[in-house]
């Protein structure tokens, strides 16, 4: 326990912050005062900490909360522009080919693939008024024969899928299958691995006996080569924020970063070796001014943004 | 550009003299850097046009992120122990909600009533600045006024009151383990 003074000193520092009088000067000389002895920090600590409890116990004692309601899993996002039937199937009769025919899709006859190049993202309508949208670099193939089916072969899409309890749809991935029944999700696949994260209503990852079901606001996370899947939370109102243009991170490697930004400005992005185990959790913003998005990315993520004839490399 | 723009212009301004305050604020626990990014993500959110002294206010939410840490880390604390008498049934069972139930609320009337007690022993003018500025929310500029001191001697009353407050914490930290425990064990039994 620190001593008497130290104790004093933090106290009057706690008191001294919340005056209205406070300004950034005061927060520095605070800083240096803390630095100066690790006995100052810890006394302060125990004093905010100490306040911060009555807050909470004036705050408790007043209100109960009230559960949030259920997730609606009815959900018709009957707003949004939908293409449907015939159409659909003109625009993915038109995007086979060749180039785009995985090993997988070469046993398939019946499937289609439809895929974006880096910058550019798609929306496509299926026949039973679910609605898929492409991120940038993203292939995914369909079954003509099986409307209810997808298989997300790399990159990212968000999955809006029309209810209808008799008919599951299914999302087939490379670390693992997807089972809905009318939900908004977001499914990224890459050489990492798998990540899932809904939105609205659930979802069941490995439909089966060792099924894991998401709620709205969880996320999944199966890492390559694991058959480990990891749930974590997630604000369902970040979920496939990169139709908005927000990337959302939580404890991510720069170089899932580095392939996000590539897909969504379709300029290459690459990470030095030396910051590959660097992580980073918040959101980042993307503005199509490369130069200005570059120059808040090195502030925010703390490295250097270099630009060259093969695009932009992140440094230490 | 707007507003908030220039609330983020600041933040990264002093970004190294925020990162600066959050590594010795943790005292060890990690570098900040997450703290940072969070903060950095609620400025979107926010009005810059209400605050008077930007940067002081971006430090200050910087602190309240350290705190809401602090006591999400306790929580958790709190929730393995419960897990480990094994309160909660099935692996895949939710942790228990961190929502205040009527039950939380007693424990929370409960030390409310001690801060009181304790209050109660301090001079008496003491105890009343700071239950109007602690508890009340009342300005200090209004209760320097009021009292017809001058801010600084206000500053003096809630020194003590902050003092007495953290003893009664301090003290309760011993103590308080075994009352939380029962409380819980009886909500489990109710619903067994």
């Amino acid at each position: 326990m620190a001593s008497g003074s130290i104790v004093d000193e933090a106290i009057a520092w706690h008191v001294r912050l919340q005056s209205p009088a406070a300004d950034g000067t005061l927060w520095a000389e605070f800083t240096a005062w803390m630095e100066a002895d690790p006995a100052h920090a810890d006394a302060y600590d125990a004093v905010a900490f100490a306040d911060d409890r009555l807050s909470e116990e004036l705050a408790g004692a007043g209100t109960i909360a009230t559960p949030s309601p259920p997730a609606n899993n009815d959900n018709e996002p009957g707003a949004l522009p939908w293409y449907r039937g015939r159409a659909f199937l003109a625009i993915a009769a038109s995007l086979v080919l060749a180039l785009f025919l995985s090993p997988m899709l070469l046993k398939s006859p019946g499937m289609e693939s439809i895929a974006t190049q880096p910058g550019e993202t798609r929306e496509i309508a299926l026949a039973d008024g679910s609605k898929i949208a492409l991120n940038g670099g993203t292939t995914i193939a369909l079954d003509r024969k099986a409307e209810r089916f997808a298989r997300l072969e790399s990159g990212e899409a968000i999955f809006m899928i029309k209810h209808d309890s008799a008919r599951p749809f299914i999302v087939e991935t490379g670390d693992g299958t997807l089972r809905d029944v009318g939900t908004i999700f977001n499914v990224r696949q890459s050489a990492d691995g798998l990540e899932v994260a809904v939105s609205e209503g659930s979802v069941q990852y490995q439909p089966g006996s060792e099924a894991v079901t998401l709620t709205a606001g969880k996320q999944l996370r199966v890492k390559r080569g694991t058959s480990k899947a990891i749930v974590s939370a997630i604000d369902p109102a970040t979920v496939g924020g990169w139709q908005q243009g927000r990337l959302s991170y939580r404890d991510a490697p720069l170089t899932t970063i580095a392939m996000d930004l590539s897909r969504s400005l379709g300029t290459p992005v690459t990470v030095s070796p030396d910051l590959a185990s660097r992580r980073f959790s918040g959101v980042i913003r993307i503005d199509r001014d490369e130069a200005r998005l570059f120059r808040q990315l090195e502030s925010l993520l703390g490295v250097r943004a270099r630009h060259s004839a093969k695009g932009w490399q992140l440094t230490r | 550009m707007t507003e908030a723009s220039g609330l983020e212009a600041i933040f990264l301004a002093n970004r190294p003299a925020l990162s600066r305050y959050l590594r010795v604020r943790l005292r060890g626990d990690g570098d900040g850097e997450d703290i940072l990014q969070d903060l950095w993500l609620k400025l979107a959110d926010i009005d810059a046009s209400v605050i008077a002294e930007p940067l002081a206010y971006l430090y200050r939410a910087a602190e309240n992120l350290v705190l809401d840490r602090r006591r999400s880390a306790q929580r958790r604390t709190a929730r393995e122990q419960e897990w480990t008498k094994g309160h909660i049934e099935g692996s895949m069972a939710a942790p228990r909600d961190a929502q205040p139930s009527a039950d939380r609320l007693l424990v929370a009337r409960d030390q409310l009533r001690r801060v009181d007690a304790v209050l109660d022993t301090l001079p008496e003018r003491t105890a009343f600045a700071f239950r109007a500025v602690r508890i009340d929310g009342v300005p200090q500029k209004q209760i320097a006024a009021e009292m017809g001191i001058s801010l600084s001697a206000v500053e003096k009353h809630l020194q003590r009151g902050y003092r007495a407050v953290l003893e009664l914490k301090q003290q309760l930290d011993v103590d308080i383990d075994a009352p939380q425990r029962q409380w819980a064990e009886g909500i489990d039994d109710g619903v067994r």
